[in-house]
């Protein structure tokens, strides 16, 4: 065996550990250094690659659930959405309803029936301004995004958030930035209808400061979504001042 | 586009489209290629609800990074289970959970999951399946056991050699030694055989 030859010999080790994924990250930028000058390696790479391709389909073949196509789905189509209004990605549906997920639990989850009134000019004097952007879905329904407003006391730029409105009604508020909670509490969100404020959806806060509220489809007649801090997912109605507020009329 | 073209399109072509952010492409991607990816993740983590959040991060991030396909490295197969392949690497590491071990004798377990409604490609996959694991369960323990904590266990050579009790070079000769048998038994259909007579 020449001393070239003998090279390549070890270099196929190396080679083989690469196709695995098994080399540290050193000796990763070296192989692939070498194989980038080698002729003789990197054929000998190509050969052995399919031996590592055909791993995965040597374990059990198994159906996935149908829930990870559609939450999986779900966050395609928020994506487009949120892309197309200018904001930042939107994350996955998580299975488990955890600080994130509770965010996506349908709008009516939490929501208390009885329609609260709000003590007396809450909802009054809100700085609000809404600009409206109408996207169509890729089914041929339009959706309108709202772009909800920082109200009450929240210092500047602690807040974003887009409301999601689709012609059936239903509406996702998207939560782009908003305050840490305080330990225990969760955001609110309300339909106002004059001087009646109706809870919808209770959220949290995934780990990334973001949240995707569905609001359901009972927004037909409403003239603003709202959100507050409340102590419990089923505050019956508003304990503090709203900080978000999105105009649907 | 209409569906049913789409669906008539080359792994290759539908990457094209995916890259534009066609959701009608990327469904048909996920169609295509979730099944694999969901076995492969769930044989990695060992726990269903976690083989879903590793698909659907891997799977996400193929969209958000609109694809980032080089078919120059290969088929759309091999490189979207790559991706599934590292996520659920990562997944492993945060929960600090050791990789589950591989059966490669679990063709009854196999069988008694068949079902009716199975279609001809999932028929299809699963005979690969049953051939793969022949393949692998034909080469020497000490062979098949290195490839599998690397590819499966997403373990280092130097974690594997630690793990073993075994010199570097040794456990790294063992993955070469059984990956050629491995790729020679494919070329020969699977029977696994000497591989000094066909290698490069």
């Amino acid at each position: 065996m020449s001393r070239e030859s003998g090279m390549h010999e070890e270099r196929r080790d190396d080679i083989a550990a690469y196709t695995l994924g098994a080399l540290e990250p050193a000796e990763t930028a070296d192989i692939e250094a070498h194989l980038a000058g080698c002729d003789a390696c990197a054929e000998y790479l190509r050969w052995l690659q399919p031996a590592v391709d055909l791993l995965p389909a040597g374990v059990e073949q198994m159906r996935p659930p149908e829930t990870l196509r559609a939450n999986l789905m779900d966050a395609v189509r928020a994506d487009r959405r949120t892309e197309a209004f200018g904001g930042r990605p939107a994350q996955a549906k998580r299975r488990l309803f955890g600080l994130g997920g509770l965010s996506l639990r349908p709008a009516l989850a939490f929501a208390a029936v009885a329609v609260a009134v709000l003590a007396g000019g809450a909802a009054v004097g809100y700085l609000v301004s809404d600009s409206d952007r109408v996207v169509s879905d890729s089914d041929g329904g339009q959706r309108d995004f709202i772009e909800a407003k920082a109200v009450g006391t929240a210092p500047a730029g602690t807040l974003a958030a887009t409301l999601e409105h689709g012609a059936g009604g239903d509406a996702i508020l998207h939560v782009q930035r908003a305050p840490a909670l305080a330990p225990g509490n969760v955001y609110q969100a309300w339909v106002s209808r004059g001087d009646a404020m109706e809870p919808v959806s209770s959220f949290r806060l995934r780990d990334d400061g973001t949240a995707d509220a569905a609001l359901g489809d009972g927004l037909g007649g409403a003239e603003a979504v709202l959100v507050t801090e409340e102590p419990t997912p089923d505050s019956p109605q508003p304990t503090s001042l709203p900080i978000l507020r999105a105009n649907l009329k | 586009m209409k569906r049913d073209h789409v669906q008539r399109l080359a792994d290759e072509e539908l990457m094209t489209l995916v890259d534009r952010k066609d959701e009608t492409a990327f469904e048909v991607f996920y169609e295509r290629h979730g099944g694999p990816a969901y076995s492969l993740a769930h044989r990695m983590v060992g726990d269903r609800s976690l083989a879903e959040d590793v698909v659907q991060e891997a799977f996400l991030s193929m969209w958000r990074s609109k694809a980032g396909y080089d078919r120059a490295r290969g088929s759309v197969r091999s490189w979207s289970l790559g991706i599934v392949r590292n996520r659920a690497i990562d997944a492993l590491r945060r929960a600090s959970t050791p990789a589950p071990k591989l059966n490669l004798d679990d063709d009854a377990a196999l069988e008694s999951q068949q079902s009716p409604e199975l279609t001809d490609s999932a028929v299809i996959r699963r005979e690969t399946a049953r051939q793969v694991r022949g393949a692998l369960g034909s080469l020497p323990n000490e062979q098949s056991q290195v490839i599998q904590l690397a590819y499966f266990g997403g373990f280092s050579h130097s974690e594997i050699a630690e793990m073993l009790g075994e010199p570097l070079g040794t456990i790294k000769g063992r993955m070469r030694l059984g990956l050629e048998k491995a790729r020679t038994s494919i070329a020969e259909g699977m029977a696994v055989r000497d591989a000094s007579e066909v290698l490069p």
